[in-house]
């Protein structure tokens, strides 16, 4: 196993991909590694005709994916829009790596994002010794994509500020970005694109102005439809992660299930069945948090406990994920955990194990 | 295929695959007649299709003359298969007939089946009605046998998606013979069905036997396996034999695409009718290729966001078209399907948004296109009589709105208001009441303004009845029947007194007394009482007997006077309030009645209330306010209990709520009425400053609700007993002489009068 904490999916999944490209016979857009329908298939999963299987990366409705991927040979750049945990990332991740074979092309956004990172900078030792040229020009990961033909990412473009943002324009309508200072440019190769990704929950955001919206196709990904679906999503993170830090495998079905089952229902502020109504903590409460309260109640149960997952471990990260707010949400959980938590059948323990940590 | 004797379409009853296969089938197979699954009733209709003023959607309407229920609708569109079929055959003049069982027998099988039932027990007419239903969708086991999520969608894929030639229907034969079977054994298929097959099969034969050569055959894909087999003449001839039969007649009656689509209820509804039609017209011009379909689509679907508001750019629409293309390439789908078209356009134009998708699906996908039929046709019966009253009460139907005032003294003032009301039980709404200005009870004002939709509401309500006033009654003894709650009951009784409805009332008034003493909730008989009181007490202009209200009434006052005490225990603020409200209605309803029993049981009601420490203070206060009004309360017990609610110990809520009962919209009981007046004051008077200090918030809660006019004439009245009071401790002598010699009263008369002439106050 190799030392790096975190690989790039590409690397991560070299055998799926190259699998892919093995049976992959489709038309391939100029620049891209994969057809659009093997790109699909990478990102849903699924059998090939060899009998390779591909693991599902997105657990979700199979038809977002194909507006996304179909969106990618057009025109328009990607908006990948929703609630923080919907797997916007994940899915632009996987979608760079699967076209272009490279997902570390990458801008982050931020209120500090500044126009040099999206266009170009200068390095000043270069620019004083010789003179404004090329050589003195620090690439953004936009420019290199532009060059390469390749798919570039933005993190939380809300975050950028909105003068910022319209850089965009010119890149994403006309395809070439300028260099007024040696009065020159840069043109898109074919298979140049963007995926951007934001969400809609955060407050003080900078909303796209139109001219710029409408460069993008939006699509929006919803929460996880059903409990099965968002169980089978933690289950198969959980697993990932643990593997990628060596904890060793325990079986926690049954309590992603439980962690899922509390999630769900104070997201939606009534129980599974719709029977009674709960309400609803200040936090977001997406499946990427649950992941991580899964996550770090199983390193509870390896390096201090018996090796198994006992809800003590879960609790306290549990209540964590929970209780944002000190006043509000600790009574919105207790009154969480009496009215339903206790009434449950088997669920006892986790009951008592929650009371003694809050 | 092109040779035999017989030739099979299964289709489903309106797609545009469907009819583009049939019309170029036919044309194909040259047939001499055409067998159509239809009532034979209809028979006569089919020289109209040709007409130009029959464009459809368009629907045949079978009707009893003498039973209202016994009707059936069957629903045509540009897009039916069997409207190709009919107009194929009357261009080239071949014969064409409906072959489905005669609707003369199935009804009067349902008729028998209905009065074998006991009376008032209601069938599921719906089935009956529904000759076109699939039952439940066969297509599914096949859809999901090749993958695909439902039935419909599978056969967009398959059927109307594709450029089929005549060997699709021997495909589809096939494919449904093995589906058939499989349901076939778990499952017997109806009685009703049977004799359907079995008559279809006998008119094969017999056009069989009538010398036709090539028998071309269009029919519900569902039914070609069981007209295919071969079954023994004996076996049908003795299912069909000694049928009943009723008297029918049949019409062409104008359709709406809403009418066509699965919401509206039809069984053998689409998804989509708008789309349908788009895509059969763009089918029509061969010119145009796959593109065309989806720009125009695109294009239009743009057009009508913008119209709602929504900016939609024509680059969008390059882009959109480009992205369906994409879309319909990773799915393999040799066309866009319509599911490719809307995901676009709400990730495009709608920028991912669902929500501007309703709009559309009311606009483009359902579609709002009302179809004609000429005017020389025989019209339903309920239309027939609505042109009557119509013209005998001189009434014009006009697109542009129009008051009109009527004389409820004049018979043709009642007539008129009769019909408006009976229009509007139908839901028709030709005429809406409007507020008259004089305050007599004797006029109406109304507003009309007529629809083309009205035509179609009145075709529907044609199962009511064939007079507006029978089809209003049973429409109205239908809604009764199925209510079960005591308001809305009361709301029908109001309108079936208004419509004059005389044999609908005595049963509105069973059902209105039995749902009364079976649910004893106290809140729904108190908001039901003053409409009844109202009924009662003002419904005389109308000259209807309502002896039987009384009697309803009794009960209500009595059930209210008993339970009202218990019911008002421990509720919410909500509850309270709502309680509180009522209590006023209530009481003015009673007084009005003005019944001295009535009176006693309802202040003995009110006694006991006020009396109980767990009520509400909102209640309780209400309850002092009444009793002090009618003046069966001490002022004495009164200020006991005003200073008790508010006395220190008890919670500032309480007591607010206390004050808002008692004075509440009563601003101007305050300025007029000394005995509430007393009670406070005496008691605001006597509090110590602090005390005062933090009673204020509470009083001033309920004194902003009072109007600017109330509250100047209350701190008038405040300063007269003010100085009343302040001019006391100076001399006892004083107060005994000067301030009785001096009049404040009268002083204040005369102030006001000359005010009055000054023209200062009014």
């Amino acid at each position: 196993m190799s030392e790096i904490l975190r690989q790039h999916v590409e690397q991560q999944f070299a055998e799926e991909l190259e699998a892919l490209k093995s049976v992959d016979k489709k038309r391939k857009p100029t620049n891209w590694q994969l057809s659009p329908w093997a790109v699909c298939e990478y990102l849903m999963g699924g059998k090939l005709e060899n009998g390779y299987e591909i693991s599902p990366k997105y657990i979700g409705n199979r038809r977002l994916m194909e507006i996304a991927v179909a969106t990618m040979t057009t025109d328009r750049a990607l908006l990948l829009y929703g609630v923080p945990g919907t797997a916007k990332s994940w899915v632009s991740e996987h979608l760079a790596a699967a076209i272009s074979g490279d997902s570390t092309k990458v801008i982050q956004g931020t209120a500090g994002t500044s126009e040099e990172s999206i266009r170009y900078g200068w390095n000043y030792a270069q620019l004083l010794a010789k003179g404004p040229s090329r050589d003195a020009i620090v690439q953004s990961p936009m420019m290199v994509s532009m060059e390469t033909g390749s798919i570039c990412r933005i993190e939380e473009l809300t975050r950028v500020p909105s003068d910022v943002q319209d850089t965009l324009i010119t890149i994403l309508s006309e395809k070439h970005l300028p260099i007024p200072e040696l009065n020159s440019e840069v043109q898109a190769t074919r298979g140049f694109n963007v995926i951007a990704t934001a969400n809609n929950r955060d407050r003080g955001v900078n909303e796209l102005s139109s001219a710029l919206k409408r460069r993008f196709n939006t699509v929006i990904l919803p929460p996880p439809a059903t409990l099965e679906e968002e169980v089978s999503i933690v289950q198969k993170r959980v697993d990932d992660l643990g593997h990628a830090l060596e904890l060793p495998k325990v079986d926690a079905i049954a309590e992603i299930n439980r962690v899922v089952t509390i999630f769900r229902e104070l997201r939606e502020g009534k129980t599974l069945d719709g029977k009674e109504k709960v309400k609803q903590p200040s936090g977001t409460l997406s499946t990427a948090e649950a992941i991580s309260v899964m996550n770090s109640s199983l390193s509870l149960a390896v390096h201090f406990g018996d090796g198994s997952l006992t809800p003590f471990d879960m609790a306290s990260s549990l209540i964590g994920a929970v209780v944002k707010d000190p006043v509000q949400d600790a009574a919105i959980w207790r009154e969480y955990l009496e009215t339903v938590v206790k009434e449950r059948d088997g669920w006892k323990d986790i009951y008592r194990a929650c009371r003694e940590m809050s | 295929m092109k040779d035999a004797t017989i030739f099979f379409m299964g289709v489903r009853h309106h797609g545009p695959g469907s009819a583009a296969s049939v019309k170029n089938a036919l044309m194909e197979y040259q047939p001499d007649i055409v067998l159509i699954e239809g009532a034979p009733e209809a028979q006569e209709l089919i020289s109209h299709v040709l007409d130009n003023e029959l464009v459809p959607p368009v629907a045949q309407l079978v009707y009893a003359d003498d039973d209202y229920r016994d009707s059936a609708f069957y629903p045509f569109t540009v897009f039916s298969p069997e409207w190709q079929a009919l107009t194929f055959a009357q261009s080239k003049g071949i014969t064409a007939k409906f072959f489905d069982l005669p609707l003369t027998h199935s009804m009067a099988l349902a008729r028998e089946k209905r009065e074998q039932l006991e009376p008032g027990e209601i069938s599921e007419m719906s089935d009956e009605l529904d000759t076109l239903d699939m039952r439940q969708d066969p297509l599914d086991s096949l859809a999901s046998a090749a993958g695909f999520s439902d039935g419909e969608r599978w056969w967009e894929y398959v059927v109307e998606q594709q450029e089929n030639s005549i060997e699709v229907f021997s495909a589809i034969a096939d494919a449904m013979g093995a589906v058939r079977e499989s349901i076939e054994d778990t499952q017997s298929i109806s009685y009703r069905e049977q004799l359907r097959e079995a008559w279809m099969r006998k008119q094969i034969r017999v056009a069989k036997k009538d010398g036709y050569e090539k028998i071309a055959v269009v029919c519900g894909a569902w039914h070609v396996p069981a007209l295919i087999r071969s079954i023994k003449v004996k076996d049908d001839n003795a299912l069909l034999k000694s049928l009943p039969k009723i008297k029918l007649k049949s019409t062409w009656i104008p359709w709406s695409y809403g009418r066509i689509s699965y919401r509206s209820g039809y069984g053998a509804g689409v998804n989509s009718p708008g789309w349908y039609h788009h895509l059969w017209e763009k089918s029509l011009s061969k010119t145009s290729g796959q593109d065309d379909l989806v720009v125009s689509w695109l294009t239009l679907a743009a057009r009508t966001l913008r119209d709602q508001g929504y900016d939609v750019a024509p680059a969008s629409v390059i882009d959109g078209v480009r992205l369906v293309n994409s879309l319909a390439s990773i799915r393999n789908s040799p066309k866009p399907s319509l599911d490719d078209m809307s995901e676009t356009i709400q990730t495009l134009f709608c920028f991912g948004d669902q929500m501007p998708m309703a709009l559309l699906r009311d606009k483009m996908l359902i579609n709002d296109r009302l179809g004609t039929v000429p005017s020389s046709l025989p019209k339903s019966p309920l239309q027939q009589d609505f042109a009557n009253k119509t013209k005998k009460f001189l009434l014009k139907l006009e697109a542009v709105k129009k008051q009109l005032e009527l004389d409820l003294r004049k018979p043709i003032g009642l007539n008129r208001s009769t019909l408006f009301y009976q229009l509007q039980i139908l839901g028709i709404k030709w005429a809406e009441s409007a507020r008259a200005r004089s305050k007599g009870t004797f006029k109406e004002v109304w507003t009309l303004q007529w629809e083309p939709e009205f035509e179609l509401e009145l075709i529907e309500k044609s199962v009511w009845g064939n007079t507006i006033e029978s089809a209003a009654g049973r429409f109205a003894l239908d809604s009764i029947n199925k209510t079960s709650d005591l308001d809305s009951i009361c709301k029908w009784l109001d309108k079936v007194l208004l419509a004059q409805m005389s044999e609908v009332i005595p049963k509105a008034i069973e059902v209105l007394n039995s749902l009364a003493s079976v649910s004893a909730q106290v809140e729904e008989l108190m908001s039901a009482l003053p409409r009844l009181v109202k009924i009662l007490r003002y419904g005389d202009v109308r000259n209807t007997d309502n002896s039987s209200i009384q009697h309803v009434i009794d009960g209500f006052i009595v059930r209210i006077c008993t339970g009202f005490p218990n019911h008002c225990r421990s509720v919410d603020d909500d509850a309270a309030k709502a309680i509180s409200d009522l209590m006023i209605e209530v009481n003015e309803s009673i007084s009005l009645l003005d019944h001295a029993e009535y009176l006693d049981n309802w202040f003995v009601a009110l006694n006991k209330v006020r009396c109980s420490d767990s009520v509400h203070g909102l209640i309780a206060g209400r309850s002092y306010r009444i009793m002090l009004n009618a003046d069966r309360i001490d002022a004495d017990v009164a200020s006991a209990a005003f200073s008790y609610a508010l006395s220190t110990a008890e919670e500032p809520q309480h007591a607010a709520d206390w004050i808002e009962g008692l004075l509440l919209g009563a601003g101007i009981n305050l300025v007029h009425d000394d005995r509430i007046w007393s009670v406070m004051n005496t008691y605001l008077c006597g509090l110590k400053e602090d005390r005062f200090t933090n009673f204020l918030p509470l009083i001033r809660r309920t004194f902003s609700s009072f109007s600017e006019g109330e509250k100047n004439n209350l701190l008038n009245k405040a300063k007269v007993g003010i100085e009343l009071d302040s001019l006391s401790p100076l001399d006892n002598d004083l107060e005994k002489n000067d301030i009785f010699k001096f009049d404040h009263n009268l002083a204040k008369q005369s102030i006001d009068l000359t005010q009055m002439m000054l023209g200062i106050k009014v």
